[in-house]
């Protein structure tokens, strides 16, 4: 009876585990379809951190830099996202420089390897603020 | 059931009461057609960005919505709207670097501040950085202190809510703008990392 009843056990195991994996077969073939063009991938280097007006948040050296983003919670002040090559030799990639609250955004093309990111929030009255930053390959 | 057409009717009462009382233009409106009216006209070729502005890549913007708002020695500038209708002004600044960035706000917010922009190789290189901003249509660019300037598609006129120029020569003024429905537009020009902190 237990044997029985394992064993009908396994053989609707063993079909739901069929079942399961032809439709995990669909949907990924569905979302390979659908699938938009490849967009460089973005990876966040704040995530609403706490930051006081004035303060910059770095990436570090990325392997490949072509773009990033910057929100700040508050509606007050400017916000910026720089991507650049470090010193020596400062060089700023692209620059976006827009008031704070805003969904900012910037690149260059083609990406350039080895490049940093960073971001800024400020405003005359001092304070602190959470701001969100990545930078995409 | 008295009580309930009763309440029924000051219900209705105070609908037509608010409707009678809301201006045909309202702080809070949000129609795109009333607070950027060139994002209601209809698409030419002209109004699209050249393939190296990868429209997803600042904001995920919605090609079929980006409209021209004209260029100058170095910058093209378009307006647009993300698939969840927030509205972003576009700046790419042509050769070098090949930079394209954007601002966007929900269109509540855009009504109430504008977009600004300043963007491109770095605040060390003007040449290679371009201001902009692009004001609801109700706001008009002599609030604060900018020309109306024209732009290729000879649309500034109707929809005259757009001035560049290379960072630091516009020369703007903070603005509040009272407007008709009582309420107030805020107008904050903006300035580089280093120059007077923004209030």
């Amino acid at each position: 009876m237990t044997d029985r009843h394992t064993g009908s056990r396994s053989v609707s195991s063993r079909r739901l585990a069929i079942g399961s994996v032809l439709a995990g077969a669909v949907g990924i073939a569905a979302l390979c379809l659908s699938a938009p063009a490849a967009h460089a991938a973005s990876t966040l280097y704040a995530n609403d951190a706490r930051i006081n007006s004035g303060d910059v948040l770095d990436s570090g050296t990325r392997p490949s830099v072509s773009g990033g983003s910057v929100n700040v919670s508050v509606s007050v002040g400017q916000q910026s996202i720089t991507n650049y090559y470090d010193r020596p030799g400062y060089t700023v990639l692209s620059e976006n420089v827009t008031a704070a609250g805003t969904q900012a955004f910037t690149s260059r093309s083609p990406a350039s390897p080895n490049a940093k990111s960073k971001c800024s929030w400020w405003v005359s009255v001092g304070g602190y603020a959470d701001i969100t930053c990545s930078v995409s390959d | 059931m008295r009580k309930f057409f009763t309440t029924a009717t000051i219900g209705a009462t105070a609908v037509l009461a608010l409707t009678a009382a809301t201006p045909a233009w309202s702080a809070n409106t949000t129609a795109i057609s009333d607070v950027a009216p060139i994002l209601a006209t209809a698409q030419t070729a002209s109004d699209l960005p050249p393939a190296v502005v990868d429209l997803g890549a600042i904001g995920g913007i919605d090609a079929d919505t980006v409209r021209s708002l004209g260029s100058d020695e170095i910058a093209s500038y378009w307006i647009g709207q993300t698939s969840n209708s927030d509205i972003c002004l576009i700046t790419h600044i042509r050769g070098g670097n090949e930079v394209a960035s954007s601002s966007c706000r929900t269109i509540p917010e855009f009504n109430l501040m504008g977009l600004g922009l300043i963007t491109g190789e770095g605040s060390d290189d003007p040449s290679r950085s371009a201001e902009a901003y692009y004001l609801p249509s109700d706001i008009s660019l002599s609030e604060i202190g900018a020309p109306v300037q024209a732009d290729v598609n000879g649309r500034a006129s109707t929809d005259g809510a757009f001035t560049s120029g290379r960072p630091g020569s516009l020369d703007l003024d903070e603005a509040d703008v009272k407007r008709a429905d009582g309420s107030t537009f805020r107008f904050q020009p903006l300035s580089l990392p280093g120059e007077k902190a923004a209030s």
